[in-house]
């Protein structure tokens, strides 16, 4: 087992690093002294030209087939993080690394397939042990699937040399020498082929068969992501600017997906005809992926959005992708307590700070302080959720209420009877907000319960602080 | 003529027939409150209903009354949402009577320039906390409720299992309510005095007069060692008992205001703190 993830590690790294990859062990190198071939399988998708009509046409259409080329190298993305792209017409993908997860190289074909066939019937599919020949055997159209170098040699060899797509001169020269298949190629001594065809031939009929290092280019992950869409007609309504929006977030769905991350912050902008966009930004408690539950909080943000004009577009842009976090289940956690209800709870935060704002929403704590108005804290709900209130348990002798006022009120000295017990607290002296007050508990006219006190500072005044709810 | 007649006792063996006055079978939550539990049908507060405490003033005990409850549910790791406070729950208080604060969620009234929606706001805040599942028991603060407001809580606290406490003020109790428990809270002569003015499954108007705890009137010494209960139906002749119960009925001094006016105002002011 150990061996196995070691040997993936390492494969990784040389894929990465784009160094030729090592043999893997001490006996492969032995019964192979000059193959390169590793546990490395490639899958070439080939799209065939002839879907294009003349030449006019074509040259229209290569700046439009290369974007059409890097989204479908996106959208493979989903298969495994390896692919190259090799214009105009092929990409590669490493997929011996996604071959567990998709429950084998069947399964995956097969549903790439599926997959393909929806957008990209013409595409045709080849897999070998290393990239070169993948994409000749998807050029050639030779779709059965090629794990082992023996087979890869014979298989290879059959093909026409018209496939490996060589320059006019050579194609000339091959002609020449009466040179259909590829492994007529190979039966030639090798000085002679170089000297007549050069040695970049040589080497490529090497690539082919696994005599030599291959590295590709691998088409990096975008950073931000963002994205657009037009509205069909000038939109107000923000039930309708939530469907468009929805669009954009099942894009952004697909985009976290493949980089298995998630998002915390979203950057909206929505366009106007002649105007400035409306720009607001959308910030989660914690990053979510799931297009759902980011639609149903931008639902309350839309709502409250002032509009100046109809917006005719939606541009979606994150500029980071965080990393998701592996949530795992308590598997007797009583239900209500924690697991699945700490996520409902995070949800429910969500909503309510997209609603209501983000300062409306928090905790109490309290504090070591003797004056009354400073023993207690409001805690935000920030990033993270609420957090545990770590202060100390002061060891209250005396008594508190259960409502303080947020200022204390004057009251007259007639509406209230105190009890005669009194309580001083004098603090506050180092930060200018100093206190000195005699407490005491009072009965108000209606027998409700009051905490009063006759500020020592200016005497003969009394005030209402709090009431014994 | 059907010669076998049903007498009372055999009636709820048909389905579909309920007796007035049966405890139906519901979730309670004991209030901590031996006297109140006797009262309250099932023993406790109703969980997955409406309760609604309605009083005029602040300071006569409307906090202190479900917080033995509310301490024992935070406890247990669910949480307290109350929506709208309209003044600051004072957070050492809270904690020395046994409340958990880290599972206590407040969520404020908004600022003034939003004043004019903040009913709605709360009501909608009130209903997703009532709604969600790990909620123990939700409180909100109402100045005016219509009655599909409160139907429409009802029907959250239902479908959350949660316990929905709403603070009216007593003038409300004119009004209908489809609340399974209502009650009127006054000071009384030696505690608080509780009317029940409505309880589903249970015997309404009866009148109880609890001693104050000590966290919310600061003496021990108004402690009472009996609680006087004087049930709704004996409110005209009640006769003093001979274990020398207090009957408060009788001696319930009526809510008058002075001939200036409440010194203390009536209603706390809505800000923001």
């Amino acid at each position: 087992m150990s061996r196995r993830i070691a040997a993936r590690a390492r494969r990784q790294l040389a894929l990465c690093l784009e160094v030729p990859p090592a043999t893997r062990q001490a006996p492969a190198r032995a019964m192979a002294p000059r193959s390169v071939i590793t546990d490395t399988l490639w899958l070439a998708l080939h799209l065939p030209e002839d879907t294009l009509q003349g030449r006019d046409a074509k040259r229209r259409a290569v700046a439009a087939d290369s974007t059409r080329l890097v989204r479908l190298a996106r959208w493979s993305q989903r298969f495994t993080p390896i692919v190259s792209l090799v214009p105009p017409d092929g990409l590669l993908l490493e997929i011996r690394g996604s071959l567990t997860l998709f429950g084998g190289l069947d399964r995956l074909l097969a549903r790439l397939r599926r997959a393909l066939a929806r957008h990209h019937p013409e595409a045709r599919l080849a897999v070998a042990p290393v990239p070169e020949a993948a994409l000749l055997l998807a050029r050639a159209g030779r779709t059965e699937p090629i794990v082992d170098g023996a087979t890869l040699r014979a298989v290879a060899g059959s093909i026409a040399v018209r496939h490996l797509r060589l320059d006019a001169a050579r194609a000339e020269v091959l002609q020449r020498l009466g040179i259909r298949a590829i492994a007529e190629c190979l039966r030639l001594p090798r000085a002679d082929l170089a000297r007549r065809l050069g040695p970049d031939f040589l080497h490529l009929l090497d690539r082919l068969i696994g005599g030599r290092p291959d590295p590709r280019a691998r088409l990096a992950l975008p950073d931000q992501f963002e994205a657009e869409i037009e509205l069909p007609w000038a939109e107000r309504d923000a039930g309708r600017l939530l469907l468009g929006a929805t669009r954009l977030l099942e894009l952004l769905a697909e985009y976290l997906d493949r980089r298995r991350g998630a998002s915390e912050r979203l950057h909206w902008r929505l366009r106007h005809e002649g105007r400035p966009a409306t720009e607001f930004t959308q910030g989660l408690l914690v990053p979510q992926h799931d297009p759902r539950l980011i639609a149903r909080l931008l639902a309350e943000l839309l709502q409250r959005q002032p509009l100046p004009a109809a917006v005719i577009g939606i541009v979606l842009r994150v500029d980071r992708c965080i990393p998701r976090q592996v949530r795992h289940a308590d598997a007797f956690a009583a239900p209500g307590t924690s697991g699945q209800s700490g996520e409902d709870f995070t949800e429910l935060l969500e909503r309510l700070r997209a609603r209501l704002g983000a300062d409306a929403i928090g905790t109490l704590a309290c504090r070591a302080e003797h004056r009354p108005e400073h023993a207690w804290q409001w805690r935000r709900c920030d990033a993270g959720g609420p957090t545990a209130d770590e202060s100390p348990a002061s060891q209250h002798s005396r008594h508190r209420p259960l409502w303080l006022l947020p200022e204390p009120r004057p009251l007259s000295r007639a509406a209230f009877t105190p009890r005669p017990e009194r309580e001083r607290i004098e603090s506050g002296w180092w930060d200018e907000q100093p206190i000195s007050r005699d407490y005491r508990i009072a009965a108000g006219r209606h027998g409700e319960r009051l905490w009063v006190f006759h500020d020592l500072q200016r005497p003969g005044h009394w005030y209402l602080h709090g009431y014994f709810g | 003529m059907i010669s076998n007649v049903h007498s009372a006792a055999t009636l709820p063996e048909f389905p579909g027939i309920w007796r007035g006055g049966e405890t139906p079978a519901a979730v309670t939550l004991a209030s901590g409150f031996a006297e109140l539990d006797a009262v309250l049908p099932g023993g406790g507060w109703p969980v997955g209903a409406l309760t609604e405490i309605l009083s005029e003033h602040p300071g006569t005990g409307e906090l202190s009354l479900p917080l033995p409850a509310l301490g024992r549910l935070s406890r247990a790791g669910r949480w307290l949402i109350w929506v709208a406070p309209p003044c600051i729950p004072y957070a050492p208080t809270l904690r020395a009577a046994g409340l958990d604060l880290a599972r206590l969620l407040i969520v404020r009234r908004p600022e003034a320039a939003a004043q004019a929606s903040a009913p709605k706001e709360a009501l909608w805040a009130l209903e997703q906390a009532l709604r969600f599942p790990g909620c123990g028991a939700a409180l909100g603060w109402l100045e005016r409720a219509s009655m599909r407001v409160l139907r429409r809580l009802q029907l959250a606290a239902e479908a959350g299992g949660s316990w929905a406490l709403l603070y009216r003020p007593a003038h409300a109790a004119e009004q209908p309510s489809p609340a399974a428990l209502r009650l009127l809270l006054r000071a009384g002569e030696h505690g608080w005095r509780i009317e029940i003015l409505k309880c589903r499954g249970g015997r309404h108007g009866a009148v109880l007069e609890l001693p104050r705890l000590a966290h919310s009137c600061g003496d021990r010494t108004e402690r009472l060692s009996t609680a006087s209960v004087a049930v709704g139906a004996q409110r005209r002749c009640a006769p003093a008992t001979p274990t020398g119960r207090l009957d408060v009925v009788s001696a319930t001094p009526s809510p008058s205001f002075g001939p200036h006016g409440p010194a203390v105002p009536r209603r706390l002011r809505d800000e923001r703190w």
